[in-house]
């Protein structure tokens, strides 16, 4: 996760990161256990983590600041993760 | 912030001794509400009673309810099996509050105590019958586009902010508690909290020192076809401006079996008995649910700038009833 945010330019000053970084790491971690969101339609039938939106990332990842507003290349990390991720199984 | 002192309770028994022998003493979860009031000086309780580690952290299900320990978190609480299969509504409502860090830390019973999110309780300059009683309410004449409707006094128009709390209403749930003289009892949730009449500092009907010590969910058919929809300013890590939880069991076209609370609009958790009597017998068709609406918003009293929530509220309602009623078709 600390490489995808490196390659997608996932933060500006810095001083969020490490926040973003864990609770990227723990969001996928949910996903793979097909645990639902407030984003999940049907709370009974959560999506798979290769199914997993961009509305989902972003719920998921709701609560942690970015006062830079480095969201898009945030999401954009989380999704590098987790196709490197998924690469390495 | 005020000094305070801490102690660990390792039994529910203890938890219940200590906050006999401490005047001033407030049980501690996750603090997600508490430790917030107290650096803004809104609560300064002289004792904190540690409850995290009592044995209340179980979800036990069976086929009549559930029955859910106070320290169960409210992430673990909505990601549970049985609650997203079986009772759905109360996943939904848990995972549209706050965010995940807090989700991860709050507590069931913390949730059903949690204060309410009144600029002026939260601001000690302001004054609040709540915080002061007696004082006075800024809110009536303020700013008070985030206040209730329903269940308001001339003293006191906060609003309850859980959304967990609104399911939990609508789904018949009863607390649990033991008494400091030892003795256990059960309080249906629907009689649990207090609307703020002339005294609003009186929020529930806990006695000192009185401990929750689980929530149970009693099953019904119409618990699985039940949903939560929750209107807000931004579309995450917010509090509602109005939310419906709702419950139908149909039989063919016709509703045999409806609950309906709304959240963000009422003093309190607020159970509509008045719509759900409305629902009954008919047809699930939008000009019954348009009929529900009407009638659980029949007694608002609008302020000066929350009378929008009027029609939000009853939008909101035809809406989550709707996408119930749709789901089942």
């Amino acid at each position: 996760m600390q490489s995808a945010f490196m390659e997608c330019d996932g933060f500006q000053c810095g001083y969020c990161t490490p926040g973003q970084i864990m609770s990227a790491i723990a969001m996928l971690e949910e996903a793979a256990q097909t645990i639902p969101s407030h984003a999940t339609p049907v709370v009974s039938q959560p999506p798979s983590l290769d199914d997993l939106s961009l509305e989902e990332i972003r719920e998921r990842m709701s609560g942690n600041i970015c006062r830079c507003g480095a969201y898009p290349n945030i999401v954009e990390a989380i999704q590098y993760a987790r196709r490197l991720r998924k690469g390495s199984r | 912030m005020h000094p305070f002192s801490y102690l660990e309770a390792d039994s529910a028994e203890a938890a219940i001794r200590a906050a006999g022998l401490h005047a001033g003493a407030v049980f501690f979860a996750g603090g997600t509400t508490l430790i917030d009031l107290m650096k803004l000086d809104v609560m300064s309780p002289a004792t904190l009673i540690d409850i995290n580690r009592l044995p209340l952290c179980s979800i036990d299900a069976d086929s009549s309810g559930v029955a859910i320990g106070a320290n169960v978190r409210n992430s673990d609480l909505a990601h549970h099996r049985v609650i997203r299969e079986r009772f759905p509504v109360l996943t939904e409502a848990l995972l549209a509050g706050a965010s995940a860090q807090l989700r991860n830390m709050a507590s069931t019973a913390g949730n059903l105590m949690q204060r309410t999110r009144c600029a002026y309780f939260r601001d000690i300059n302001a004054k609040c019958n709540k915080r002061e009683p007696g004082s006075g309410c800024d809110a009536i004449t303020g700013f008070n586009r985030m206040h209730a409707l329903l269940g308001t006094s001339e003293h006191c128009v906060a609003t309850h902010p859980s959304d967990m709390c609104v399911a939990l209403i609508a789904l018949d749930a009863v607390v649990h508690t033991l008494l400091p003289n030892g003795t256990s009892r059960e309080i249906p949730l629907s009689e649990f909290y207090l609307l703020p009449g002339t005294t609003p500092d009186r929020e529930t009907a806990l006695e000192k020192g009185e401990l929750i010590t689980h929530v149970y969910v009693p099953d019904h058919p119409a618990c699985r076809h039940s949903h939560y929809l929750k209107v807000r300013d931004r579309s995450s890590y917010e509090f509602a401006l109005t939310s419906a939880a709702v419950a139908l069991e149909t039989e063919g076209r016709n509703i045999v079996e409806a609950r309906v609370a709304l959240g963000g609009i009422g003093t309190i958790p607020w159970r509509s008995p008045v719509a759900e009597n409305v629902l009954r017998g008919q047809p699930a068709e939008r000009k019954t649910f348009e009929a529900a609406a009407e009638a659980a918003l029949a007694g608002a009293k609008p302020l000066k700038h929350n009378a929008f929530k009027v029609e939000l509220a009853k939008r909101t309602l035809v809406l989550a009833l709707t996408e119930i009623a749709w789901q089942q078709h």
